[in-house]
């Protein structure tokens, strides 16, 4: 490739003149670690928060401070909900890894294998923006939410198999809120915006339920997570107060002491799903591999092929012909993408279609009897509501500021 | 449930209501006015473009250019304060995004606890699960539907796909080049298709004259045996130049220029009517050439779809045979003695241009769809005069070039130069022929010799026999042919450069000799044009014609028909029919 | 508990594994990297002035003075149809008057580019590289590119001209001049 600087003017010998300065920056501040610095204090004070002082007041302000500080005063790129590309970016191909990168997609997930979802409420400047702007909630249907969860595990496997085939990171092009912290000017993406940010006035959270890729990975650490948010201060006394109150659909009732079907019917129902998950997995995983050929299309190597064996002509096109890149190369490449998308896609059928059969599954499990009112940990995002609604925690709360309190270990 | 709320909630509730409006109805009036002020301004930046391109052809209308310039104000001024206001609104919504979290802030923290009532949850539950039930078929068997969907649509691309997919490595034979398609939608080429491969380029151009001397291919142009030549037409070139016309199947184009312009004409072949014309664009420099070369010496080339010429300026224009440009560049500073003077050699989908000036040498490889440098190699030689020529087999593909300090021997597929030969004496004006993995070479105060295409070890050279200094030499049948501007003729031995005989004519040969059908053909200053039967022994003329005018320039085959520009720009047309 | 407990190990390994990559890779340039233009892919197709996701675009043109020719007819200035070598607006190329010519002296012109106007279109960077030195050229400014993690003109760039480059060579110029700059 030839360099295009070539002198066919030479540059004159002046008298006396000064050329002007050209004024660009020689280094440029890398704030990763700055950034990384704030996101650590954030989820140390949403722990305290949620877990020591068990207040919403202070979960809310967090919520808005990591708005402020990660969405707008420091630009909202990179953030850990799409550093999971970078992360499958780095593995694949040549993108340089960096430490900053790995540390921000590691530092919310470890936090979540210890003490649960608290990035959600407390770092995640997404979250913020739907949690401040909720007012008025619907509640999502518990079926409807778990369905609606599997496209979040949709969006986390295609986004992450295009990665790792070379593609761009789509998820964050496609991020509906990435626009308002630019500021930028883009009217399609102000128009997905301005619709989920009307849609979460009304539905708590709806990209954090059904579009983070991030919260599927959120979820699996939380559920091992030795610690979970705990509704009640004292001694939960079933009093069905907070049933309702959590948004996120994350509280999870005890049995009634009647059941309202057989244990031989559930045994009967769980067998079945495990008869029918083999099925389900394979008829996903060919659904996934006969998607990966229209999907390939994202990639730019994949369209240039296309058109250049269509005898189209576009600016790739010339800029291919130009370029002096051996069209076998091209063909190499675009050969190799195509292999990864497609087992990449017939691995992510198979996993949708298994955790669709394990989220009915999981529906299915008998609850051993005498178990209280709890939070899912996968679900739960630390926001604080149900503390509000608890009658025990009120009184807890009362005489812990009557008397000083001993340590109250949560359960 | 509480009655009463504190007056904060309902204030912030009152504020944010506002200010939630207020953000809605300015991101409405914003997004409207900004995509009605994007069209128009692309609008107005069009007409402004096309204006620009007109005024020139006006130079005295003071009118029309007001309105170029006012058009323009306004288009700057419109751009200007259109980016101004939507600042201005990303900064309201800003500030009315900021009151309204503030206030939603405010509110949660004031709302009063609203305890909802449970729900009656004994068949709620088995509800839920059986909707789950459903809504998990439902979306595997949307899963299936897109599946198929999908399924069936590469199925049909896979039909009519070329070489892809499963690491099939496709591409026909392309010798490291890149084959690019282009079909340009505004013109109605049928079946356009990619610039051929080396080879296939070199096959397709044996039917028709694609370059100087007809770039040397075994032409398919066929003599009759016994012919007479009788005149077809005769049409002027309204541009001056020395260049050889070129032929592409029923049309001829040649170029032109002065001082103010550079073009490229074409003309039909069934009757020499101008089909159409198209200058090139302002020059950088115009360089002062002499009289008796111009500023259209080197001879254009053209392929199946486009035409390209280079000019003394320094200009490469590529237009296609419609007379569209193509694209059109500058190569940089062309200052030679004389004026330019290499002609373009056409090797598939690459052009390469000898630009040997006075102060750098350098040997250009351009992408014929682009014009963009495939590769340029910088060599340290002098100016010239001359021609490249290709020598492209199985193995290697040779482009050599002649200066007047040295010869030397390029790769095509890398531009790398494999060797060079310092053996060149004085300035160089004729091009080389290709033959049998040899080059062959003759310029009178330089040398006659064969360089050996890989090495360029001189094979064998001749010093003592009058030799040309415009004409370029031809070697047909294990003879080399010099037809000098003496008036001479001198044939060596191709093997080993010994003469073998001479023969004389009373005015000198400048138009290179050409081989049709295996027959040499050579014009002189007299116009007269001679058909030789090439021969160890002696000169055999098999045809001669005077064709009644001065020519300096090489003349053209296409079928039957010969195309020979005369010194006085115009271009004639015989046609050669069967008899005596 | 047990279950919980050995699925939280095994969630923390598979969590320490990227750094064990990242160790067994070694140390890159601190950071995620930048965007910028790489001038000698560009093909100057105008999209960096409608691609991105601000606007004005973060991309503007600079020139390398070094590289510069002076010329009187500047083929980055004047469009190929001019109609007289002067500052009129119908002979240039720029549609918003960035690009500024200033007599220097003899035959010499200096040009240079007034930032708050330029767009990033491209046209007189073509022009440049087509005709003259190919001393103007595009590129992304580091005070107002918010480095978003994936370029919207990154996406859209048919010669696949942005790269990331690390945080101590934020810009990538073009090759220096033959001749030694005076």
């Amino acid at each position: 490739m030839i360099f295009f600087a070539q002198m066919r003017f030479p540059r004159p010998d002046f008298e006396d003149y000064v050329e002007p300065a050209m004024n660009l920056e020689t280094q440029v501040a890398d704030g990763i670690y700055l950034r990384l610095a704030v996101l650590a204090i954030l989820l140390l004070f949403t722990g305290l928060a949620a877990y020591r002082w068990r207040s919403r007041r202070v979960l809310l302000l967090l919520s808005a401070l990591s708005l402020l500080l990660l969405g707008f005063v420091f630009s909202a790129c990179p953030c850990p909900v799409g550093m999971y590309q970078n992360v499958l970016a780095g593995w694949f191909t040549d993108y340089p890894l960096t430490l900053g990168v790995l540390l921000l997609f590691v530092l919310p997930l470890a936090v979540a294998l210890y003490y649960g979802r608290l990035f959600c409420m407390g770092g995640c400047p997404l979250g913020a923006m739907q949690e401040l702007l909720h007012f008025k909630t619907l509640q999502v249907p518990l079926w409807l939410d778990r369905i609606g969860r599997q496209l979040a595990l949709a969006l986390l496997l295609v986004g992450g198999v295009t990665e790792a085939s070379g593609g761009g990171f789509h998820l964050c092009h496609g991020d509906p809120y990435f626009v308002i912290f630019s500021f930028g000017v883009s009217w399609t993406h102000l128009a997905v915006a301005g619709v989920m940010i009307l849609l979460g006035v009304f539905v708590c959270r709806p990209y954090c339920r059904y579009m983070c890729p991030y919260g599927v990975l959120l979820r699996l650490c939380a559920l091992a997570a030795p610690r979970k948010i705990a509704i009640t201060g004292g001694d939960c006394i079933s009093c069905r107060l907070c049933e309702q109150s959590c948004p996120n659909g994350a509280i999870v009732a005890p049995e009634p002491l009647k059941a309202a079907e057989s244990p031989e019917q559930g045994r009967r129902r769980l067998g079945w799903l495990l008869a029918l998950t083999p099925y389900v997995i394979i008829l996903c995983a060919w659904a996934g591999y006969s998607l990966a050929g229209p999907l390939c299309a994202v990639h730019h190597d994949v369209k240039l092929l296309q058109s250049l064996d269509g005898n189209l002509r576009s600016d790739a096109t010339v800029a291919f012909a130009s370029s002096g890149r051996p069209l076998s190369e091209l063909r190499d490449s675009v050969a190799q993408q195509r292999r990864r998308m497609r087992i990449g896609l017939t691995i992510s059928g198979a996993i949708v279609g298994l955790a669709m059969m394990l989220e009915l599954m999981a529906l299915s499990r008998r609850r051993s009897p005498g178990r209280t009112y709890e939070v899912d940990a996968g679900l739960c995002v630390a926001c604080g509501r149900c503390y509000d609604v608890c009658p025990v925690e009120h009184m807890t709360v009362k005489l812990r500021k009557a008397c000083p309190p001993a340590a109250k270990s949560d359960a | 449930m509480r009655k009463d709320r504190p007056l904060i909630y309902l204030l912030a509730r009152n504020a944010a209501g506002i200010a939630a409006a207020f953000l809605l109805l300015l991101t409405a009036l914003v997004v409207s006015e900004q995509r009605r002020n994007h069209v128009l301004l692309l609008e107005a930046d069009a007409v402004l473009t096309t204006m620009r391109e007109q005024v020139k052809s006006l130079p005295d209308d003071e009118a029309a250019l007001k309105v170029v310039r006012d058009l323009d104000y306004l288009y700057r001024d419109g751009y200007f304060s259109n980016e101004r206001r939507l600042r201005l609104g990303i900064g309201l919504g800003g500030c009315a995004l900021l009151i309204l979290a503030v206030c939603a802030v405010a509110m949660t923290l004031s709302a009063p606890v609203e305890l909802k009532r449970p729900a009656d949850d004994s068949k709620e539950r088995s509800l839920q699960l059986r909707r789950l039930q459903l809504a998990t078929a439902a979306s595997v068997a949307l899963l299936l539907c897109l599946g198929l969907l999908a399924w069936r649509a590469t199925r049909q691309n896979a039909a009519t796909a070329v070489g892809d997919a499963m690491g099939e490595v496709g591409g026909a034979g392309e010798l490291g080049t890149v084959a690019v398609l282009v079909a340009t939608p505004t013109i109605a080429v049928p079946a356009a298709a990619p610039p051929l491969a080396l080879p296939a380029a070199l096959a397709a151009g044996a039917g028709h004259w694609p370059g100087f001397r007809g770039s040397l291919v075994p032409n398919a142009n066929r003599l009759p045996p016994h012919f007479r030549l009788q005149r077809a037409w005769a049409s002027k070139v309204p541009l001056a130049g020395y260049n050889s016309p070129v032929v592409w199947g029923d049309r001829i184009f040649v170029s032109g220029a002065d001082r103010r312009e550079r073009a490229i004409f074409c003309f039909s072949l069934a009757d020499g009517a101008l089909l159409w014309r198209v200058a090139a664009g302002a020059p950088a420099v115009v360089p002062e050439v002499t009289a008796d070369t111009g500023y259209a010496a080197p001879t254009m080339a053209v392929d199946g779809q486009r035409a390209y010429a280079v000019f003394a300026t320094g200009q490469v224009l590529c237009t296609d045979h419609e007379g569209a440009v193509l694209w059109e560049r500058s190569l940089p500073e062309p200052k030679i003695l004389y004026g330019y003077a290499s002609s373009l050699l056409l090797a598939g989908p690459d052009l390469i241009v000898q630009y040997d000036m006075e102060e750098e040498q350098t040997l250009y490889c351009l992408d014929v769809t682009t014009g963009k440098d495939r590769w340029a190699t910088p060599w340290q030689a002098a100016s010239s005069w001359s021609s490249p020529v290709l020598l492209a087999d199985e193995q290697r593909q040779v482009i050599f070039v002649a200066g007047n300090r040295k010869a030397g021997g390029f790769d095509l597929a890398s531009g790398r130069l494999l060797w060079e030969n310092s053996g060149m004496g004085g300035e160089v004006a004729c091009s080389a022929v290709a033959a049998d993995g040899t080059f062959y070479f003759a310029n009178s105060g330089a040398l006659a010799a064969a360089f050996a295409a890989d090495s360029g070890e001189i094979l064998w050279r001749n010093d003592n026999v009058p030799m040309p200094d415009v004409a370029s030499p031809v070697v047909a049948a294990g003879v080399m042919y010099l037809f000098t501007s003496g008036g001479s003729v001198i044939t060596l031995d191709a093997k080993n450069g010994e003469e073998l005989y001479e023969e004389n004519f009373d005015n000198g040969f400048y138009a290179s000799p050409v081989l049709v059908d295996g027959r040499i053909v050579a014009v002189n200053m007299d116009g007269l044009l001679l058909v030789v039967e090439p021969s160890r022994e002696s000169f055999k003329v098999v045809g001669r014609y005077e064709i009644g005018k001065k020519v300096l320039a090489t003349p053209a085959f296409a079928q039957q028909w010969l195309i020979i520009r005369s010194m006085d720009n115009e271009l004639v047309c015989l046609e050669a029919a069967n008899g005596p | 508990m047990e279950r919980r407990d050995f699925f939280q190990k095994a969630l923390a390994v598979l969590l320490a594994l990227p750094f064990v990559g990242w160790l067994r890779r070694g140390k890159s340039a601190g950071g995620p990297l930048l965007w910028q233009i790489d001038p000698k892919k560009c093909i100057q197709c105008g999209r960096c002035a409608t691609e991105c996701v601000l606007k004005p675009s973060a991309v503007k043109c600079v020139h390398q003075y070094a590289s510069c020719g002076y010329c009187e007819f500047c083929s980055g200035f004047f469009h190929n149809q001019y109609r007289q070598l002067n500052t009129g607006a119908e002979n240039q190329r720029c549609p918003t008057g960035a690009l500024q010519r200033r007599y220097v002296e003899g035959p010499y012109f200096e040009y240079t580019i007034d930032e708050q106007l330029c767009n990033g279109c491209g046209r007189c960077v073509k022009g440049c590289a087509d005709f003259g030195n190919g001393s103007l050229f595009l590129q992304v400014r580091r005070d107002l590119c918010v480095n978003c993690n994936q370029c919207g003109i990154a996406m859209a760039c048919p010669s696949q001209a942005f790269v990331r480059v690390p945080h101590d060579q934020p810009y990538l110029y073009k090759h220096a001049p033959k001749e030694p700059a005076t």
